[in-house]
């Protein structure tokens, strides 16, 4: 990504969906995350960000679909990781 | 007086009931005829004894006649299970649980004097078809053949509602005994992160949230009428 308006709208949707995950609102979260990530989907934090806002919503196969993905394009997220070793059953 | 055990046979299972008892700090004689599994977890449990549990002097000189509650985990010799259960209730064992493989072995083993008999791969079998066929139940355990114990997602019409409000009991006859929360936090690091909390035996003013899932006790059918809500 590579042109501000872009950034600057990416940057902004994260910060509503930290928002509403820190107010327990996980669905609407979701919403806005869904769309962070398809424009951006090489970034950890909103694939870390979607994936814990589904399980919020406890959406698990989907949750541990995304923090697998945080872990392919950053392996030593460790909140990812923890996540997704208590999802799994561990 | 805290309570001393002994696990009969350390495989998988009697090793993982050993270790959890130490780790509890309750005094535990971890017993197995094979040394290298006694070698294998001598350094984690302080009474890791050799010796064959068929023979009674054998149980006597390791001082299992003391013990409060034992354990008997075999997983291929029905007849050596027989034989050490009841080798056990002779030395006054207060109490012999068994595992057992099947329903035959478990009506043997009652019969010549087990306390208790568990079946943890069936139980456990349950359970996980349970959460294969309803993604949505987390966990389920059978109490009788008509009750059980279910860990459903809270239903999107209870969100933003007071457990009073809900009249689970009244509506369907089922209790809520825990809710399990997803609280949202920041961690150390400054990320944001959930935690889970759960909340036992929840009040009526106790609202049910995003995220949150429900400890219900009732009857099958009851829990399947609350799962439709």
């Amino acid at each position: 990504m590579n042109d501000n308006p872009r950034q600057e709208r990416f940057k902004e949707l994260l910060e509503k969906a930290e928002f509403y995950i820190l107010n327990q609102k996980y669905s609407e979260a979701v919403k806005i995350l869904k769309q962070a990530v398809a424009m951006n989907e090489e970034s950890p934090h909103a694939n870390y960000l979607y994936a814990l806002a589904l399980e919020g919503s406890n959406e698990q196969e989907k949750a541990k679909q995304h923090f697998r993905r945080v872990l392919e394009l950053d392996p030593e997220h460790t909140e990812a990781k923890n996540h997704l070793d208590r999802l799994i059953g561990h | 007086m805290p309570k001393i055990f002994a696990v009969i046979g350390l495989g998988t299972f009697g090793s993982a009931v050993a270790l959890e008892l130490a780790k509890r700090g309750y005094e535990v004689f971890a017993c197995d005829r094979d040394p290298d599994k006694i070698e294998e977890l001598g350094s984690e449990l302080a009474n890791a004894v050799e010796l064959d549990a068929t023979d009674e002097k054998s149980l006597q000189d390791a001082g299992l006649d003391e013990v409060d509650t034992a354990l008997v985990s075999f997983g291929d010799s029905i007849a050596d299970s027989l034989l050490v259960t009841m080798l056990l209730k002779g030395l006054g064992v207060k109490e012999v649980v068994v595992k057992v493989a099947d329903e035959r072995h478990a009506r043997l083993v009652k019969r010549i004097g087990a306390d208790r008999v568990i079946f943890p791969e069936r139980d456990m079998a349950i359970r996980l078809v349970e959460n294969i066929l309803s993604p949505d139940i987390f966990d389920f355990i059978e109490l009788s053949e008509e009750y059980s114990l279910v860990e459903i997602a809270a239903r999107k019409k209870m969100l933003g509602r007071k457990l009073a409000e809900l009249h689970l009991r009244k509506r369907f006859g089922v209790n809520v005994i825990a809710i399990r929360s997803k609280v949202p936090v920041v961690n150390k690091k400054g990320v944001p992160d959930i935690e889970e909390k759960i909340n036992i035996a929840p009040g009526a003013e106790d609202e049910i949230r995003e995220g949150d899932t429900l400890v219900i006790l009732g009857r099958d059918q009851d829990i399947e009428r609350v799962k439709k809500l």
